[in-house]
């Protein structure tokens, strides 16, 4: 049987050579998850309490003012389910965390090369490109020679117009829509509420 | 294969190069606003050392990824600093630094701007490029998440409305690195 104690949320540490950067924006997404759906996904620490994945959503459940951490203990061996007891995953409410969690984890993830780097230099039988993350090389010779463009700009000379309409006249107004698509230059998009 | 957020470090090195070059000083001030651990001009500083002398005014918001950094939100910093001391003010964004930019142009900035401008995943603009564009308030509450498409092109268009004239770099998909100045 795994053991479990409860924590106070900040006694666990950062990892100070974390390979993921992270992103403002993805960031955001974390702190609004945490905000409005709580918590999730379980983080991974080692055995000294120091955080192995899940830095980035510590900072986002502090700043969303979770103050507690369940702590289960393993050895690799099992794996550990978090069960929300409140959430349905046929509601919006679990559908929204089953999205939330893979955006996050895709908006969130920005490689920190240069810890990369350095870890790899450090440990022999550690290289990021077992798991698909290739380095770029910070040589600052470029190999082969790359040509910036320059843009000349002008003043823009567009303009918008919102159309609103019952959706008795869909066909008269997407006839004329049609229509007009065909002009040079023309850009239409379509939505529905 | 995944890639680093850094991969466009060639390009990104390029552009800031052709920029010192043109400034054409022996010492130049730059002050970067997402400066992260200074890659760049750590690289850039050593490459020109004995012909040109970088000094670095560096602004990074994560406490503790540089420790040579200042630590904060960039927007306070450019409230509070002239940035016509600096020859570049540097703001390789992970996104799309509309309010840094008109900040930096209150200012009536007169040196150069180095961007790195990237629409997210879901590739939505910054109300402050829509409306630059035309676009009014009404027809964002409406239909915001439309916006997508053609980034490339109100970005453009925001740069104009800000004084730039021309840009030069390099332009992919959704992501934007390229030089300019405001010209008015």
């Amino acid at each position: 049987m795994a053991e479990e104690k409860v924590l106070n949320i900040e006694e666990l540490q950062q990892d100070d050579k974390n390979f993921n950067a992270g992103t403002e924006e993805g960031q955001r997404m974390m702190e609004k998850s945490f905000s409005e759906l709580g918590a999730g996904r379980s983080i991974l620490i080692d055995k000294n309490g120091k955080i192995i994945a899940g830095n980035k959503s510590q900072q986002a459940a502090i700043a969303a003012g979770i103050k507690k951490v369940r702590v289960i203990e393993t050895t690799g061996d099992e794996l550990v389910a978090v069960k929300r007891t409140d959430v349905d995953l046929d509601s919006v409410e679990g559908r929204k965390l089953a999205l939330a969690d893979n955006a996050t984890q895709v908006v969130n993830l920005a490689w920190d090369e240069v810890q990369l780097e350095s870890v790899r230099d450090e440990l022999e039988g550690f290289n990021p490109s077992d798991f698909g993350v290739d380095l770029p090389d910070l040589d600052p010779e470029p190999k082969e020679k790359k040509e910036p463009q320059t843009k000349e700009l002008r003043p823009f000379a567009t303009n918008h117009i919102l159309l609103s309409y019952p959706i008795d006249l869909h066909d008269r107004v997407m006839q004329a829509v049609e229509q007009l698509r065909e002009l040079e230059g023309m850009e239409i998009e379509t939505s529905a509420n | 294969m995944a890639k680093t957020d850094n991969s466009k470090l060639e390009e990104k090195l390029i552009i800031r190069r052709e920029v010192i070059d043109k400034i054409g000083k022996q010492e130049i001030n730059v002050v970067e606003l997402y400066a992260g651990r200074s890659v760049m001009w750590g690289i850039l500083s050593d490459e020109y050392k004995g012909r040109v002398k970088i000094n670095l005014l560096s602004i990074e918001k994560e406490r503790g990824k540089n420790p040579r950094a200042l630590c904060g939100d960039n927007m306070k910093f450019i409230r509070g600093i002239d940035l016509n001391r600096f020859d570049i003010v540097d703001v390789d964004a992970y996104g799309i630094p509309s309010q840094q930019l008109l900040a930096i142009k209150r200012q009536d900035y007169k040196g150069w701007i180095i961007v790195t401008a990237i629409q997210s995943m879901f590739g939505k603009l910054p109300t402050d490029v829509l409306m630059a564009n035309g676009m009014t308030q009404a027809m964002l509450q409406k239909v915001s998440a439309i916006f997508t498409k053609g980034g490339l092109q109100y970005i453009k268009n925001f740069m104009y409305t800000l004084g730039s004239r021309r840009i030069r770099g390099f332009f992919e998909d959704r992501k934007y690195y390229f030089y300019t100045r405001f010209e008015v």
